[in-house]
């Protein structure tokens, strides 16, 4: 790798860190950021386009949409980390079992790992939230379910080649208990690709997650979500264009920022 | 002899994954809230009385142990009959084989868009590597590849159907009507395939091979097209028939936007009413055909490459 890419790398880090850190401010803070109340109607105001009053116009019931899509980051943004984190928290379980487990263990997890693997990830998310009835949990749920398996893959190659590294050899050899071995000697190994792989697939979650809400798959109308927003702003196409732009936008910019910092953060914590 | 274990061990183990499977989709009755006889009558009739429900309950079954249902449910699928939809009440098989033409189409369509796309950027990129066609497509894909796909169709139906009334809104039947839906199936997997063409063509425009034929005085086209473009194509064979698969089994969200009446349409319908045997057989069947296809890719992949070997 020449310094170029390097430098690359680093720019490439930044920009998607400060993007990221930009929508997670806007997160926390949009009950006080935002100009209006997302779930308050004024029929007065339908379909307004943009003005000083409404930034980027209002939808069918007068709400204000920047007010939406900034409250959307929170059911948004906040669902896909949840279901991320749960299905990488899911997968390495599974992962380091398969790799590691006792032996009567290993080939029950490999082969559900096998089972959840033959299945198109978003069609099992599909299934598992609709069947479960729409709601953010349900989708939240159908989406960890989704992703677990990619991980316990992942994982279990990270945990099977850390393990014949030689200094893990060495402290096997040494009577190390098992459980140190796989904090102190196996997880420090995994930490740096983990983490990058953890930012990419986040960014297909949230793809996931609103691509399934824009189905009618999400939290329930009022709340704002940014899927939910762009199936509304599908049906008002001819009157309000301008309720198409805001949502997806939104969805683009977390997804790139995420990219971003993920293939940043791609092979550079190795030495 | 290590050869025919190893084929005999993938087969048991296939067998085992599969069955795996089965026991899943057999518990997609469980995940669905509601009781499946008064569903079914619900959709024949008005209000079903609680005798008319006790009563088909005990036809369908429902009230014996789930081993029994499951084992019945099994010799049913083994046996090819998959069932009946729960909404229209024919045999699931002629639903899904009523939608499949209308997906294949679709598929083939965007994988050609996402061959020529990808050969197209991926080589534009290579040759004007670091200048500002290079940039603008890697612009593009940064983009396009973070871009979902719901709201680039929302787009492209806006500008394309309303404003310049070019192309039709949604639905099927003329090839304009397919133009929209394979577009935004293939753009964002069609850049990021150019940038693999790309980085392949690089790779190999630097390799002493192509500096001998350059020093031999071979044209240039000739050099491009018999040493450059043929060896970067063998990796890109293999990622254009991974697409193919994922665009003949993913176009879910696509097809729901344009009103493509495809699988994907079909699968999203079945979820939302419930319908539980048609879900059952769209998850079976997509299940089945990607391990086979994993298994052949496989097996072909452990011919071509004797470094990974014959067992298993």
């Amino acid at each position: 790798m020449n310094r170029k890419t390097v430098n690359g790398k680093q720019r490439q880090r930044l920009a998607g860190g400060i993007l990221l850190l930009a929508m997670v401010f806007a997160a926390v803070f949009a009950p006080w950021l935002a100009p209006a109340d997302p779930l308050k109607p004024d029929l007065a105001m339908c379909l307004a386009p943009p003005s000083g009053c409404h930034l980027l116009g209002t939808d069918q019931l007068g709400r204000c949409v920047f007010s939406r899509v900034m409250h959307g980051t929170r059911t948004s943004l906040g669902g896909a980390l949840t279901a991320s984190l749960l299905a990488l928290l899911m997968g390495a379980g599974m992962g380091i079992t398969a790799a590691l487990g006792p032996k009567w263990l290993k080939l029950p997890v490999t082969a559900l790992i096998d089972m959840a693997l033959a299945l198109p990830g978003l069609i099992l998310a599909l299934v598992i939230a609709g069947l479960l009835g729409a709601s953010m949990q349900s989708l939240v749920i159908g989406l960890a379910l989704a992703g677990w398996p990619w991980w316990a893959r992942f994982v279990r190659s990270l945990t099977l080649s850390a393990w014949e590294k030689e200094f893990v050899l060495a402290g096997r050899v040494g009577g190390v208990r098992w459980g140190r071995l796989l904090l102190r000697y196996i997880l420090p190994q995994m930490q740096a690709p983990m983490l990058a792989a953890a930012t990419l697939k986040t960014g297909w979650i949230i793809l996931a997650f609103s691509g399934l809400s824009y189905l009618g798959l999400g939290p329930p109308p009022p709340s704002p979500e940014w899927g939910s927003m762009l199936q509304e702003a599908g049906i008002y196409m001819t009157r309000a264009p301008w309720m198409m732009l805001a949502p997806g936008a939104a969805i683009t910019v977390a997804v790139l920022a995420l990219n971003l910092l993920g293939e940043g953060l791609e092979g550079s914590g190795s030495p | 002899m290590m050869v025919f274990r190893g084929i005999a061990w993938r087969l048991l183990y296939l067998f085992i994954v599969l069955s795996g499977i089965s026991l899943g989709v057999f518990a997609l009755f469980a995940l669905a809230p509601g009781d499946p006889a008064e569903i079914i009558l619900r959709e024949r009739s008005e209000a079903p009385d609680r005798d008319q429900i006790a009563l088909l309950r005990r036809e369908m079954g429902l009230d014996d142990p789930w081993v029994v249902q499951y084992s019945r449910w099994m010799k049913r699928v083994c046996t090819g009959q998959w069932g009946e939809s729960w909404r229209s009440g024919r045999p699931v098989w002629t639903e899904i084989a009523a939608r499949g033409p209308a997906t294949i189409e679709l598929a083939l369509a965007s994988f050609f868009l996402v061959v020529t796309g990808s050969l197209f950027c991926g080589i534009i990129a290579a040759f004007r590597q670091n200048r500002i066609p290079d940039r603008l497509i890697q612009a593009a894909t940064v983009v396009a590849s973070a871009m979902p796909s719901y709201w680039l169709g929302l787009m492209l139906i806006y500008f394309f159907s309303l404003k310049m009334n070019l192309l039709p809104v949604t639905g099927r039947g003329s090839w304009p009507h397919l133009v929209l839906p394979a577009f935004t199936l293939a753009l964002s997997v069609a850049v990021l395939q150019g940038r693999v063409l790309r980085a392949a063509l690089i790779q190999i425009m630097v390799m002493d091979y192509i500096r001998f034929a350059v020093s031999k005085g071979l044209s240039p086209w000739k050099i491009f097209v018999r040493h450059i473009l043929r060896n970067a194509l063998a990796p890109m064979a293999t990622l254009w028939g991974i697409s193919l698969g994922q665009l003949l089994g993913g176009a879910v969200i696509v097809e729901s936007i344009f009103a493509w009446p495809g699988l994907g349409r079909l699968t999203v319908e079945a979820v939302m009413g419930r319908d539980i045997p048609l879900v059952q057989a769209i998850v079976l069947l997509m299940a089945m055909i990607f391990v086979t296809v994993n298994q052949i890719v496989d097996g072909l992949h452990r011919q071509l490459d004797p470094k990974v070997g014959a067992a298993g």
